[in-house]
């Protein structure tokens, strides 16, 4: 492998970093939808380079990361219908607005 | 044994009576009646056995002893002995104060504390059995201090009257004056020879060496007290204030002769040293003739009777001066009973007019026929005149004074004579004969008064006659005294009859004929005299200028010490306690209830801060739990 | 790697140029005030993504990404963004209230794992003969794998329904 391992993992970080930057920041619910992408692949990103390092002879690490990809899947799907259950609602899809359970 | 039953009889009669007394109403005196009757009925069967020694089977009854206290080697006894001295005193008290007793149910019929009064007259005469029955100094004084409590219990009887609670006070202070003195001699009786009892006292009395006229003086003050000698005879005039049946037997029979039983009891420790006996023959002399002469100036038929009581006292003590302890005991028993018998007269006359001034009565003789008549023949013997009783005591006493004393005593006795068969007949005159001077709707006392006087006045004419030629010295004999000493001169005989039968006449002259006995130049000079007897020589006067007022200066300031610092101190003390509790109470609501508050108030505040976290915002939330990753991240790095 | 040459370069570079791209469109996912440029954002760094998993032999993940990912997933994201509404408002402020703590939060982690990864004592790479072909995969999907397979079926059947029911217009 011509690039270094702890060049990839930083790149791996830096979409970490900027998927928790948007998770915590962003007023609109499917921003944050959003960004929680952003950190389910860095964790993917993370999983090949080890297995690529460590010469992966099973494709274990390939095997995982799809399993992530799937329930990646399965939680924006959830996501996004409650977000169209609460704007249906409230007419707001603003997190700052959503903060009691009643009503 | 049976000799308890003497002095604790009327004990059980004190106890009854001040618990139930006032369920008994009428019938209280009941008790008390019965118990000394029991306790006169034993001093009979037990001089009986005095006198026919013979029949006396395993246990003595006449005593009795307990060890009480163990004090060095020999322990301090208890104990009760009828000898023949105690047992003449026992039967003295108990029968004449029998009738007494009786001759109060009528007397004090319808006062609101009759229970009490019989109470009181129960526990007196439990003292003084046990005063006269004791066989050792300690029990003696213990009843010695009991019938000085009782003394003082019935003077002040009727204590609404201002006069009778101090005359009481008086009466318990002068004699714990001479009590003083008699605890002293006991002190050093005890330290000198390491024995308190009555036994030996002949041989114990050499134990005491130098010390010997000490004690004796200081046993005679003790006996001053109580039979009211010059100095501490104050309290007895004033004591009249009492019931007229409490002077009869406290002031005549029976307390009073106390001091008179002591000093015969211990006149084995007097005779070593002289001056015992001359101190005790001074002052007895000097009393009677002091009291003699006031008694012929007091117009109140008791104060009269209790001057003459002073001055009978006297004589006693003076026969007992004679180192002869019949010559007093003699007198002591024939005076019992004449005096005992005024008394108990003037109180059957003070009931019937209900006033006590000799100038305002007259002619009640016709009123009062058998008060008129026994209180005749009480004084009669009183003056000495035979065949009645006081003639043969006074006979023995002057025998005995013309025998052992300087001459000088003699004639004062014979002046005292003189004096006596006077003031007794002024007052008989004055009372009973004459016209009346004042209405008066004076009857003949009940028939429960007039019996004891009746009785009283057989004993008076007859008791004398024990001590007698005529019953042969059959008295003498049985107390022991020595034969050879009986016999009076004869010439002293008629000396005693002649002057006392001046006395009656010259009464008679000057207050029955209403005649002056002396011319007008020599009254006016002795004028002076008669004042100064008439106003009792000024002693009360003296003493409260010279005694009372500085005492009472001194308690006074002491009162003031006691106020001021003690009760100060006290009340500060107090004051502290409650400016520390205030201050503790403070500290309480400050700190402690503020730390109790404080921990609440934090507590709400904490929650309340913390509410704030809770703010519905996932990001929130999710901010936090990044955060917390990142420190767990950067700890673990 | 004791000798670099000039196509090895040429693909580092490559490398250097996706990354950036990648975290580019991150960037653009989380700061724009458009949601449908963070949409596209987001597409970039997903494609990014995937290209990265070539350059670390990883095939078949990559293809599987772009399918899921930005076919289906992102196509999902922009449905939403759609129907919602109010796509642009600049009166509305993009961040909220905690955007400075976030920044802070996340640039530590950020800064502080690169730090970590810089100077962690990484071993030798270990070069396999063959990465894994398809079979291999394969055979570990559903031999080793299986359970977690079956599971993750069962999640998607779940959130389908889940999904259904949640989002279905009330019958009024």
């Amino acid at each position: 492998m011509i690039i270094p391992l702890s060049h990839v993992l930083v790149v791996s970080a830096g979409l970490f970093a900027l998927g928790v930057f948007g998770a915590l920041t962003r007023r609109n619910a499917i921003g944050i939808l959003m960004a929680i992408e952003l950190i389910l692949n860095s964790a993917n990103l993370n999983l090949i380079a080890f297995g690529r390092a460590r010469g992966d002879a099973g494709g274990e690490a390939q095997v995982v990361a799809l399993l992530v990809i799937g329930i990646a899947a399965a939680g924006a799907v959830v996501g996004l219908a409650l977000v169209l259950a609460i704007y249906r609602h409230r007419k707001t899809i603003s997190a700052d607005e959503i903060k009691l359970l009643k009503g | 044994m049976t000799v308890l039953f003497i002095p604790f009889l009327p004990l059980v009669a004190f106890f009854v009576l001040i618990f139930f007394g006032r369920r008994l109403g009428k019938f209280a005196p009941a008790i008390s009646l019965m118990a000394l009757l029991g306790s006169f009925l034993v001093s009979l069967e037990l001089f009986q056995i005095l006198l026919h020694p013979e029949g006396i089977i395993s246990y003595n009854p006449l005593r009795v002893s307990w060890d009480w206290l163990a004090h060095g080697e020999k322990p301090l006894t208890l104990g009760f002995n009828f000898d023949p001295l105690s047992a003449v005193m026992c039967l003295v008290v108990t029968g004449i104060g029998w009738l007494i007793m009786l001759y109060s149910t009528g007397y004090m019929h319808g006062d609101s504390r009759y229970s009490r009064f019989f109470a009181y007259l129960s526990l007196f005469f439990c003292a003084m059995l046990t005063l006269v029955l004791a066989d050792n100094f300690l029990l003696l004084y213990i009843g010695w201090e009991g019938v000085g409590l009782c003394s003082y219990l019935l003077i002040s009887f009727w204590f609404e009257k201002p006069a009778a609670a101090n005359a009481g006070k008086k009466a318990f202070l002068t004699t714990r004056v001479g009590d003083l003195g008699l605890f002293g001699a006991i002190l050093l009786i005890a330290k000198l020879t390491g024995d308190l009892s009555f036994a030996d006292l002949p041989a114990r009395a050499a134990m005491l060496g130098s010390w010997a006229p000490v004690v004796a003086v200081l046993i005679f003050w003790g006996a001053a007290g109580k039979s009211a000698q010059f100095p501490l005879h104050v309290w007895l005039p004033d004591a009249m204030e009492g019931p007229t049946p409490v002077s009869a037997l406290i002031h005549a029979a029976t307390m009073v002769a106390a001091g008179v039983y002591l000093v015969a009891r211990t006149l084995p420790l007097f005779i070593p040293s002289g001056q015992g006996l001359a101190v005790v023959a001074a002052v007895g002399a000097f009393t009677s003739l002091f009291a003699a002469t006031i008694a012929c100036t007091q117009t109140d038929l008791k104060r009269i009777l209790a001057y003459s009581t002073l001055s009978q006292l006297g004589l006693m003590m003076l026969g007992l001066g004679t180192g002869n302890s019949f010559a007093g005991m003699f007198h002591l028993v024939t005076h019992a009973w004449f005096k005992a018998l005024l008394f108990l007269g003037a109180g059957s006359v003070i009931h019937a007019v209900h006033h006590q001034e000799i100038t305002r009565m007259g002619g009640l003789w016709k009123k009062m026929p058998v008060t008129a008549g026994t209180f005749v023949l009480a004084a009669v013997a009183m003056a000495g005149i035979p065949p009645f009783s006081g003639y043969w005591s006074k006979e023995g006493l002057l025998t005995s004074v013309s025998q052992s004393l300087p001459a000088g005593y003699l004639a004062v006795a014979m002046l005292v004579s003189f004096l006596t068969a006077f003031y007794i007949t002024r007052a008989v005159v004055l009372t009973f004969f004459g016209k009346p001077r004042e209405e008066s709707h004076a009857h003949e006392s009940p028939a429960v008064m007039t019996g004891p006087l009746l009785v009283l006045a057989v004993g008076a004419a007859g008791v004398g006659l024990l001590g007698s030629p005529w019953m042969g010295h059959r008295m003498q004999h049985f107390l022991g005294v020595e034969a050879g000493h009986h016999e009076a001169p004869h010439w002293l005989e008629s000396a005693s009859v002649l002057i006392a039968s001046a006395g009656i006449a010259l009464a008679l002259v000057r207050y029955g004929l209403g005649r002056q006995l002396l011319p007008e130049g020599l009254r006016a000079g002795l004028r002076p005299l008669y004042n100064l007897a008439s106003a009792k020589y000024f002693v009360d006067e003296f003493y409260e200028r010279v005694l009372l007022r500085p005492v009472r200066w001194f308690s006074g300031k002491l009162f003031g010490f006691d106020a001021r610092v003690l009760d100060g101190a006290v009340n500060g003390a107090g004051w502290a306690g409650l400016r520390l509790s205030r201050f503790k109470r403070w500290v309480d609501e400050t700190f402690v209830d503020g730390a109790v508050n404080g921990l609440g108030l934090t507590a709400g505040w904490a929650g309340g801060a913390l509410r704030r976290a809770q703010t519905g915002l996932v990001q929130n939330y999710l901010l936090v739990a990044s955060a917390g990753a990142l420190i767990i991240f950067l700890l673990l790095r | 790697m004791s000798q670099v040459g000039p196509l090895e370069l040429a693909a580092k570079a490559a490398f250097y140029v996706v990354a950036a791209g990648t975290l580019a469109g991150a960037w653009a996912a989380v700061s724009a005030r458009n949601l449908f440029r963070a949409a596209l954002g987001l597409a970039v760094a997903l494609f990014g993504v995937a290209i990265l998993y070539l350059f670390l032999e990883a095939e078949f993940l990559a293809v599987t990404q772009i399918l899921v990912y930005v076919g289906a997933i992102l196509t999902l994201l922009v449905f939403g963004v759609m129907l919602t509404a109010r796509m642009a408002d600049p009166a509305l402020p993009r961040w909220n209230r905690q955007c400075w703590a976030g920044l802070a939060v996340a640039a530590a982690l950020g800064l502080g794992l690169a730090h970590l990864l810089f100077h962690a004592p990484w071993p030798a790479p270990r070069d396999v003969a063959a990465p894994p072909g398809l079979p291999v995969l394969g055979k570990t999907l559903l031999s080793t794998y299986l359970l977690p397979f079956e599971v993750l079926s069962l999640l998607l059947l779940g959130a389908l329904v889940g999904a259904l029911f949640i989002a279905k217009k009330e019958q009024a």
